[in-house]
């Protein structure tokens, strides 16, 4: 079971996982477009790479 | 197993406990937590905290003494000298709290490991930055495995902060009721409806608590979610960006502006600098609270001459100015905390031992209060003989400024009550403070009426 290891110690939240599920999903598609549309600028020269966090 | 040495903060997690022992602060390791802490040494996880001042560092202790119960290893961790707690943090303090857990969930991941808790109390500030104290709270990630302290974060520290952004800024003050972070439904019930159009804090808070709510009873849907590890790292970043949006929220406090409406001319400011300088060098101070310490004008006059300080002060809003003030600045031996003396932090948690209260903590050489005892004693009633026996109670000197009634801010105060102070004055002051201190020296600052004090609490 992947939850076992985690109900060891605090109680996670069967919503808290559910709607973390839904946010992780959709935080990973924006970031897959962002990714992407990025590239598109990149290759047509619109836009360099990105800055470096300082 | 040392029953009575365990320090109270830490008997939750099975994987080991703190304790004293001659001393010193050690962490026990237990034999069930073995594999995880193995993985956190060897994986580079901890070298890697530890380099980005991210996480304290701690060094093996060969044999455990006094210790009944199976052992895997005993830990001393550097040590922070002054505990402080969420809801004594000011909003920026509690942002980069969070900032910072984000980032070791983000770290930790990298290596193969995740947060098993995000508890805001796992944070302390070292050299005026937070930094993780719990070395158990590590273990190995599975993937696929959804992020358990997901919850847990939004409660410590996404839904005080959105409080404190869109409410109230006072509301940090319902960390002390909520220890173990502020539930989601009330955070959604006391927010305002426009928090509902900001994606962030729709899906962290409100839907949030409404799936809670949905799901309370139906533990096993959980068992079939997976979660990609590229989702995870997403997810960090989303939560990233939902607390950096979030900002201070605007409220004219009485003091926010406090220095722009002061009556002290540039001389009596420039008088009480060097008076106080001439008493911190007198004294051999090397650490100090000042109590009703506002942003910190004269805290810096003692943090320049290297005391370690803590600069407390009741209005949220002088906190935060301070805190932005000593970051920016790089300044490492101020903490500025936000304190009611009237009502200090209490002892809480279980047992009424988990957190500390006020004065259970590791008091200083000396104390500065300065404009405060008129506040103290006509705001709140308090008679001066109390005020001393407390202040006695803290330290082993006084620095402390007397504002007679004939001064134009006590007049303020007194405008629109009963003046039911008749021992008031500078003789009472001082007759009532020697019952506990001994005068050492008492200086009139210059145009003014106010009077300086060093004092040394009598043997």
């Amino acid at each position: 079971m992947i939850i076992n290891n985690i109900l060891l110690y605090i109680d996670p939240g069967t919503g808290s996982i559910i709607l973390q599920a839904i946010v992780a999903a959709v935080a990973g598609v924006t970031v897959f477009i962002k990714f992407g549309w990025r590239s598109v600028l990149r290759f047509f020269g619109i836009k360099k790479g990105d800055k470096k966090d300082p | 197993m040392i029953q009575n040495k365990i320090v109270e903060s830490s008997f939750r997690d099975p994987s080991g406990f703190l304790f004293m022992e001659e001393g010193r602060l050690l962490r026990q390791v237990n034999p069930v937590y073995a594999d995880d802490y193995d993985f956190l040494m060897g994986s580079g996880l901890y070298e890697k905290l530890v380099e980005n001042k991210l996480m304290v560092p701690h060094r093996e202790i060969s044999g455990h003494p006094g210790c009944t119960q199976p052992v895997y290893k005993v830990i001393e961790p550097e040590t922070i000298e002054f505990i402080s707690y969420p809801y004594e943090w000011s909003f920026s303090q509690l942002k980069d709290a969070a900032l910072t857990t984000l980032m070791i969930q983000k770290i930790a991941l990298e290596h193969g490991m995740t947060l098993k808790d995000s508890s805001a109390y796992n944070l302390q500030f070292r050299n005026g930055t937070p930094v993780f104290i719990d070395t158990l709270s590590f273990e190995i990630y599975h993937e696929g495995t959804p992020w358990a302290a997901y919850g847990q974060f939004c409660q410590h520290f996404l839904a005080p902060l959105a409080l404190m952004s869109y409410t109230d800024i006072r509301l940090n003050q319902l960390l002390k009721i909520h220890l173990d972070g502020i539930p989601l439904d009330l955070a959604g019930r006391l927010l305002p409806f426009k928090t509902r159009l900001r994606f962030s804090l729709l899906m962290h808070i409100h839907l949030h608590a409404k799936a809670r709510k949905k799901y309370e009873h139906k533990g096993s849907a959980s068992k079939t979610v997976r979660i990609k590890r590229s989702n995870l790292f997403a997810l960090i970043d989303v939560l990233i960006s939902a607390v950096k949006k979030l900002e201070p929220g605007k409220r004219d406090t009485e003091w926010g502006k406090y220095y722009s409406f002061t009556n002290y001319s540039d001389s009596s400011f420039s008088h009480k600098r060097e008076l106080l300088e001439g008493f911190l060098k007198q004294t051999g101070t090397r650490t100090l609270w000042d109590l009703g310490a506002n942003s910190g004008e004269f805290t810096q006059v003692a943090a320049q001459s290297g005391i370690d300080c803590i600069a407390f002060d009741i209005d949220p809003v002088a906190v935060e100015t301070y805190y932005n003030h000593i970051k920016q600045e790089k300044i490492t031996n101020v903490l500025p905390l936000i304190m009611d003396l009237t009502n200090p932090s209490p002892s809480t948690g279980w047992n009424n031992e988990e957190r500390l209260s006020f004065s259970q903590r590791p008091r200083p050489d000396t104390i500065l209060a300065l404009a405060l005892v008129h506040h103290l004693a006509i705001s709140n009633n308090l008679p001066l003989a109390r005020i001393a026996e407390f202040l006695s109670g803290l330290c082993q000197n006084l620095i402390i400024e007397f504002v007679p009634k004939t001064d134009s801010q006590v007049r303020k105060l007194l405008e629109s009550r009963k003046d039911v102070f008749p021992g008031y004055d500078e003789e009472n002051f001082g007759k009532e403070f020697s019952a506990f201190f001994t005068i050492i020296a008492k200086e009139r600052i210059r145009d003014s009426e106010r009077i300086l004090y060093l004092m040394k609490k009598n043997r």
